[in-house]
Parts: C-alpha cells; sequence; structure tokens
C-alpha cells in the first residue's frame, strides 16, 4: 500500500522534497506515535541522534511541515504544569509518509554497493 | 506566569496564536527548574527563528527597491531624450517603468520571504522582469513586440492553472494596492498641506514645501510595499511564511 502511495504522489508530480531535518523530524514523530509534541519530538531527536536540534529550528520546521501538508496537528488538553496551554500533538499524513519513504528510497539507492556502514563497524 | 503571556504575546505576532499558546506551553513544561532566564532564552531563540527571513525580506526590499527608484527613471528618461516614444504612448511607457519600480520591492521581499518555487514569487519576478526591460529596452523593436507577446503568454499560461491563476490574480491585486498606497498617500499629504496654507496663510515657499512633502509621501508609499505583498500572500495563501527555508539545521 505505502509503495504505492508514493508511486502515486511521485506520478501526480506533487511529492514535496524533504531536507535532512525535516526526514528526522518525521522520523521522530512517527517513532512518537500518539505522543509526538514539541517537547517529545525534541527529546526523540536528541536521543536518536546525539543532538540537540535548536528549538527555533524544530518549531519552524514542524510549522513548514505542516502547510506542506506532510503532517498534521491537533490540539490537546490544557495542563497546569504548562500555564494552561493546550499540547500540540503532530501525526504524520498519508503524504508526509509517502515523501519520507520517497526520500529514504533514495538514500537506499545511493548506499547501494558501498560497504559504508559495514567498514563503520569494522 | 506573567513573562510567559507576554512571549505568547510576541510569539503571536510572528505566527499564529494557538501555535504560539503551544510554543510557550512546550517552553513552560520543559523550563521546569531550570527558571526564568532559561525560559525567555528559549523563547528569544524561537522568536529568532520565526522572525529573521521576514526580517531579511523587509531589509532586502526597501534596499532593492530603492535603488531600482534610483535607477530605473534615470535610464527611462535618459532614454526618452535620445529616442522618441511613438505618438500618445509616453503615458504607457511611464506606467510599465512605475510598475517595474513597484515591482522590485515586491519581487526582493517575496523571493526571500516565501522562496523562488513559490508561485506567488514567480508571477511576481517575471512581472518584473518584463517591466524592466521593457522601460529600458522599449526604443527596440523587437522589445516592443517581445514583451507584450511574454506578457500575454505568461497569462495564458496562468490562467490554465489553479494555483497559477490564484498568484495571478494576488500579483494584480498587490500591484493595484502598490499603486494606489503610493499615489493615494502623497495624495493625502498634499491635500493636507493645502488646507494648512490655506488656513494659515502662504507658506515661505508653499509649492516647493508641497512638492518636496509630496515626494516623501510617495517615498513612504513606496516603503510600504513589503507589507502589500505580505499581507496578500497572506489573503490568497495563508500564512505560508517558511515555504523558503527547505534546509533547517539542527
Amino acid at each position: 500500500m505505502e509503495f504505492l502511495i508514493a508511486y502515486i504522489v511521485v506520478i501526480m508530480g506533487t511529492l514535496a522534497s524533504l531536507g535532512e531535518f525535516e526526514q528526522i523530524v518525521l522520523l521522530a514523530i512517527l517513532r512518537l506515535g500518539e505522543a509526538a509534541y514539541g517537547v517529545t519530538i525534541r527529546t526523540e531527536i536528541a536521543d536518536c541522534t546525539q543532538r540537540e536540534p535548536s528549538r527555533g529550528a524544530l518549531y519552524t520546521t514542524l510549522d513548514r511541515l505542516e502547510e506542506k501538508g506532510l503532517v498534521q496537528s491537533r490540539l490537546g488538553d490544557p495542563t497546569p504544569e504548562r500555564g494552561g496551554r493546550a499540547k500540540r500533538y503532530f501525526t504524520v499524513t498519508k503524504r508526509g509518509r509517502a515523501a519520507l519513504i520517497q526520500a529514504q528510497r533514495s538514500y537506499q539507492s545511493l548506499l547501494k554497493g558501498l560497504d559504508l556502514l559495514e567498514s563503520a563497524h569494522a | 506566569m506573567r513573562s510567559a503571556s507576554i512571549a505568547e504575546w510576541i510569539l503571536a505576532r510572528f505566527t499564529s496564536r494557538s501555535r504560539a499558546a503551544s510554543t510557550v506551553g512546550d517552553l513552560l513544561e520543559a523550563s521546569d527548574h531550570k527558571g526564568i532566564v532559561w525560559f525567555w532564552l528559549s523563547a528569544v531563540a524561537v522568536l529568532l527563528s520565526l522572525a529573521w527571513r521576514g526580517c531579511l525580506a523587509f531589509s532586502a526590499a526597501f534596499c532593492f527597491g530603492l535603488f531600482f527608484y534610483e535607477l530605473l527613471p534615470g535610464i527611462f528618461f535618459g532614454i526618452s531624450e535620445t529616442h522618441r516614444p511613438p505618438h500618445g504612448w509616453m503615458a504607457l511607457f511611464d506606467l510599465v517603468c512605475a510598475a517595474g519600480i513597484l515591482l522590485s520591492f515586491g519581487m526582493a521581499y517575496t523571493a526571500i520571504r516565501y522562496g523562488l518555487k513559490d508561485p506567488f514569487t514567480l508571477q511576481t519576478v517575471t512581472a518584473w522582469g518584463l517591466a524592466c526591460v521593457f522601460s529600458v529596452y522599449w526604443w527596440m523593436p523587437i522589445v516592443r513586440a517581445a514583451c507584450p507577446l511574454l506578457g500575454v503568454s505568461m497569462f495564458v499560461y496562468s490562467v490554465i492553472s489553479a494555483p497559477r491563476r490564484r498568484a495571478l490574480m494576488a500579483l494584480v491585486v498587490a500591484l493595484g494596492l502598490s499603486f494606489a498606497g503610493a499615489a493615494l498617500l502623497s495624495w493625502y499629504v498634499t491635500s493636507k498641506l493645502s488646507q494648512i496654507s490655506v488656513m494659515s496663510g502662504p507658506l515661505h515657499t508653499p509649492w516647493m514645501a508641497l512638492k518636496q512633502l509630496a515626494e516623501v509621501a510617495f517615498l513612504l508609499g513606496l516603503l510600504i510595499q513589503p507589507f502589500i505583498y505580505s499581507r496578500v500572500h497572506r489573503m490568497f495563501f495563508g500564512d505560508n511564511s517558511y515555504n523558503g527555508a527547505e534546509h533547517a539545521t539542527a
């Protein structure tokens, strides 16, 4: 099914090209599932990549991904520790998933034939 | 926390109210035990990343636009002295030159703020290019034929696709507001000054002062051009402020 979505989106010429950080953010949202909001996304990226993204870059990237239709957000309930402000939860859309698959497939094509990962482990 | 409300209000100037609220909520949650200094440093970092593109676009639009405000009429009228325009066409050529000047503000602003892939930017850049080429090379018959032809082609190409049609409409509205903004502001100041000179007697050199102030008003009209393009883009395409920043780095 995912292949079909990716294929249709590419054929229609509407596939958004993804930057490196956009891919990282999309992957973090996918890993977090229902619990993906600003704080957890940043923590997940920091845990997995060993580098802390700047808050500014993260929020502008999330806004941009939403404007491109690659993620969608919904507001949760307000909580006291946030001064009564709601969390904005993010989920990856079908279009975002297709763009991510396409981007990852490009990486894999480039890696094919290289023993980059094996030589790194050696 | 009072400072959180202030930070939220400031952030809401650059993004939507709900996004500002959730961002400040995230900062409050993360700033537990880290103190108010950490909170404000983080808020400023978010603010800078939201605002830098807009600030840069405004500054570049002023510089680029004022440069063309000086350059284009000089070339245009310089050529007009050596090459006589066809009878009755001078007003139209003037109008195209003025459009080229006004579009140079919008072109620089939209290119930086929304990126070159944005349909509104593409329309603005194309129209600006055509207006400038025509203003400088109108005396060449091939340019007098090619520019209108390209303009018509651009119109037809825009009309057949919905996003491009919307971008064309946005450009027409922006250009209309640009002309109205620059012209109406100078007209307003001129009329106000006329009233003042009537009520308080003739000024020392009333017409000279009037003329100078009308020019200042016209310049102010030029300076509001980026605001016009910003508003028109938001009106037609929503608050799409970050399209150009494809590769934000961590």
